[in-house]
């Protein structure tokens, strides 16, 4: 009865809270939708508006008109070059140089002296590539180069097996379909989308971040006194401390709730085939965000160093699981796996692709492994430690 | 000037006096930055990303494009049984991406008709997307070759194909690429992005302790010395100023001698932008905190403020990815502009272009000091709630 009275108690006070919901609620809402926008022009592969073409300084060693290489002319006139890049003509190697440190040109390409002659007479010949200052520019017109280069390349190697009259021949080729396509990861269901990667993550990271409820819960009333109150109720610590929990926790699980719903029905984020298993997962990792901040609370003096204390786990695990940024995947899958992010986010991942069960039960151990760890080590602290 | 410099000192002293508080405050950032910085900034040229690839062709075509995927020496190859194997192993996150070369895939070529490579990715990273590009590209030559083979018109297509692929191999007509490392390091953004936000984080428990001083009306206190209102926020804002020149010392001490990250700017020059960066995110922090009056619930505002912006300014990704409208509201964060200076300086641009980043920082640390003054009012011991 005391137990549901704390639970009442505590459920009023953070629903009150006006800044609670914003940041619980609304701020995991606004990032995925921050992630969802500003990721989604990769997704869509870069609409072709958005190219900026890039300046390329060429410089023709040779000089004279006549000796430069007209296979490089006639590939720079083309129109689908001239989306992406602006030759520029430059006199020497020093000059396109300097330009590129000024930024003037954003790469430069020097061409040797007799290179269509090398080509066709099957020597070898290259071109010298400068990087410029624009890491993209340098992507961009270095991928254009290539293409150039390896056309060449696989032309003049057909010429010298089958002779250069083979190459007469050749019809343009026509292809309907782009010769690579995406696979789709799934084992039937919905598309799988780059971007449920991301909203898994920050679910979890907002999950552990809820942990932030706990320690305010937990020191608001040591520090306003109101401790030593409810003590001279007829209350046991432990009931308290109960209510307080299971307050705290059914309302992180209304947040994980509306989270998964909010997203799924703004942005489309799939969360899978397997509802009642996503919610045990979720369970699991709102048990163990809460246990983590508790021995944080019961370790730590004031208030202020528990909330660091959280903070600090929290982007530590989802920066370690790869949560944030794409890490080396050696790391993920060694480092990584000592956080409980990187099993849940696997898990996740797998409900999103209907993975088979099989697949899934490791991790579901693992979770239950790490949780019940974790609530011995908040039963042994609080009878040590207790919550005065 | 002695008051202000009293309060300021022993803000000092309250946050990092401690040997709690050194090692909250001090050691642990510096220590999460420095690894942050040691684990991304050592990906960067050393490692190549992991292909897991399976090969259901038997012929010339499936083990060109291997070799010609292994031989641009960016990614490194693992073979996986069967197709269910490389998904897998993809989404246990084993490498960037996954690669199925279809059963047949040279007799397909050489019959005229267009196989389709097929690129698993969990979540679209670069090398991804390079992968992709590079896979589109070698296959679309194999079609061109196989089409010459076919015109030709040789009976024994499959061994010209393969001859003139490995003639390909051999790389007769190629590039040399010569690097005078003019561009940025790719991992600088994410790096400073990263140490920008911890900053932010930290700014915040500074400003937090002018609140507590507030609640346990120890600011009341304070009033009965000759002291004025705004000696005390002066203070108060130095010594938070104070603690987090520190900070940034340590954390940059740490990751230029002792893991030896290369940071490719003056370290003075890094030094004044992440402390330029401070006054902004102070202002930023004072605002909240005046506006919000329970301090704990201030913690937690600004935190809907942090993440956002850091997201928004480019901190974990560069901005040119993003769309257009995205990158216009990228220009209200301070920490565009504090990565676009790092950004300047780093390809090696003078104060005639640093200036602008310079200026649009310091002008929002004014308004927002401005404002966070205004609105924290010390002389107000209000606690609600």
């Amino acid at each position: 009865m005391n137990i549901w009275t704390i639970m009442t108690g505590e459920l009023r006070r953070l629903l009150r809270s006006r800044t609670w919901m914003l940041n619980m609620i609304l701020l995991p809402i606004v990032l995925i939708f921050l992630l969802g926008a500003s990721l989604s022009g990769v997704v869509g592969g870069g609409s072709p508006e958005t190219v900026n073409p890039v300046k390329v300084a060429i410089v023709n060693t040779a000089g004279q008109a006549q000796v430069q290489s007209a296979m490089l002319d006639a590939f720079l006139k083309s129109d689908e070059v001239q989306r992406f890049i602006i030759p520029v003509e430059v006199q020497n190697r020093g000059e396109a140089e300097s330009g590129l440190r000024t930024g003037k040109y954003g790469y430069a390409v020097i061409v040797p002296q007799e290179f269509d002659r090398d080509i066709q007479s099957g020597v070898h010949a290259e071109l010298e590539f400068i990087l410029g200052k624009n890491h993209s520019d340098n992507t961009a017109a270095g991928a254009v180069f290539d293409n150039f280069l390896s056309e060449i390349n696989y032309k003049q190697a057909a010429a010298l097996t089958l002779g250069p009259e083979a190459l007469a021949a050749v019809q343009p080729v026509l292809t309907e379909q782009p010769a690579v396509q995406l696979g789709n990861l799934n084992n039937g269901g919905k598309d799988y989308t780059a971007s449920q990667f991301y909203a898994a993550s920050m679910l979890l990271m907002f999950l552990l971040y809820s942990g932030l409820t706990v320690t305010g819960s937990l020191f608001s009333e040591r520090e306003n006194h109101t401790l030593f109150r409810i003590n001279s109720m007829p209350v046991k610590g432990s009931q308290l401390f109960i209510g307080k929990m299971l307050g705290v926790g059914l309302l992180t699980g209304v947040q994980c709730a509306a989270i998964i719903f909010f997203t799924d029905v703004l942005f489309g984020v799939y969360w899978g085939n397997r509802p009642w298993l996503l919610m045990v997962f979720c369970l699991l990792m709102i048990i163990a965000s809460m246990m983590l901040s508790i021995l944080a609370c019961m370790l730590c003096q004031t208030s202020e160093q528990a909330t660091s204390a959280v903070n600090f786990l929290t982007v530590a695990m989802t920066f370690m699981s790869g949560g944030m940024l794409p890490l080396p995947d050696s790391w993920v899958n060694s480092v990584g796996a000592f956080t409980v992010n990187h099993w849940e986010l696997q898990a996740m991942i797998k409900m999103m692709l209907h993975s088979g069960f099989e697949q899934l039960l490791p991790n579901l151990l693992v979770m239950s492994a790490i949780c019940l760890v974790l609530i011995s080590g908040v039963v042994f602290t609080y009878r040590k430690v207790g919550y005065q | 000037m002695s008051k202000i410099w009293t309060i300021g000192w022993n803000m000092v002293k309250r946050t990092i006096g401690s040997r709690r508080g050194l090692l909250l405050h001090i050691f642990l950032p510096g220590i999460v930055i420095a690894g942050i910085i040691s684990i991304t900034g050592g990906s960067d040229n050393s490692s190549s990303g992991t292909v897991l690839y399976t090969n259901l062709d038997n012929g010339p075509g499936g083990r060109h494009l291997l070799a010609e995927l292994k031989g641009t020496g960016e990614y490194e190859l693992a073979e996986r049984s069967d197709e269910q194997a490389v998904k897998k192993s993809v989404i246990g996150q084993e490498g960037v991406a996954g690669l199925l070369i279809p059963q047949d895939y040279t007799a397909q070529l050489l019959d005229g008709r267009e196989p389709q490579l097929t690129v698993y990715e969990l979540k679209i990273t670069e090398d991804s997307v390079l992968l992709k590009l590079k896979a589109e590209a070698i296959a679309r030559q194999m079609l061109v070759t196989a089409a010459t083979v076919k015109g030709a018109g040789s009976d024994d297509q499959a061994v010209r194909f393969a001859a003139i692929l490995q003639q390909a191999e051999q790389h007769n007509v190629s590039s040399i690429k010569t690097d005078y490392d003019l561009y940025p390091r790719q991992t600088l953004g994410v790096i400073t992005g990263m140490t920008l936000m911890f900053l932010m984080s930290l700014v915040t428990s500074s400003v937090n302790q002018i609140m507590d001083d507030r609640r346990g009306r120890t600011m009341m206190r304070m009033y009965s010395a000759p002291v004025r209102a705004y000696e005390i926020t002066l203070g108060n804002f130095c010594g938070s100023f104070l603690v987090g020149l520190i900070q940034i010392a340590v954390v940059l001490i740490l990751g230029k001698w002792v893991l030896r990250y290369d940071y490719e700017v003056p370290m003075l020059l890094y030094f004044l932008v992440l402390a330029a960066f401070m006054f902004v995110s102070m202002g930023i922090a004072a605002t909240v905190a005046g506006l919000i009056r329970n301090p704990r619930n201030a913690g937690m505002l600004n935190a809907l403020i942090l993440t956002p912006t850091c997201m928004l300014g480019g901190c974990f990704w560069p901005i040119s990815i993003m769309p257009e409208y995205m990158q216009k509201a990228a220009n209200f964060t301070p920490q565009k502009w504090a990565i676009q200076a790092v950004d300047i300086a780093a390809t090696g641009g003078g104060w005639n272009e640093l200036w602008l980043p310079f200026a649009v920082l310091g002008l929002m640390a004014a308004i927002l000091l401005a404002l966070g003054s205004a609105t924290l009012r010390p002389n107000e011991a209000g606690v609600s709630a």
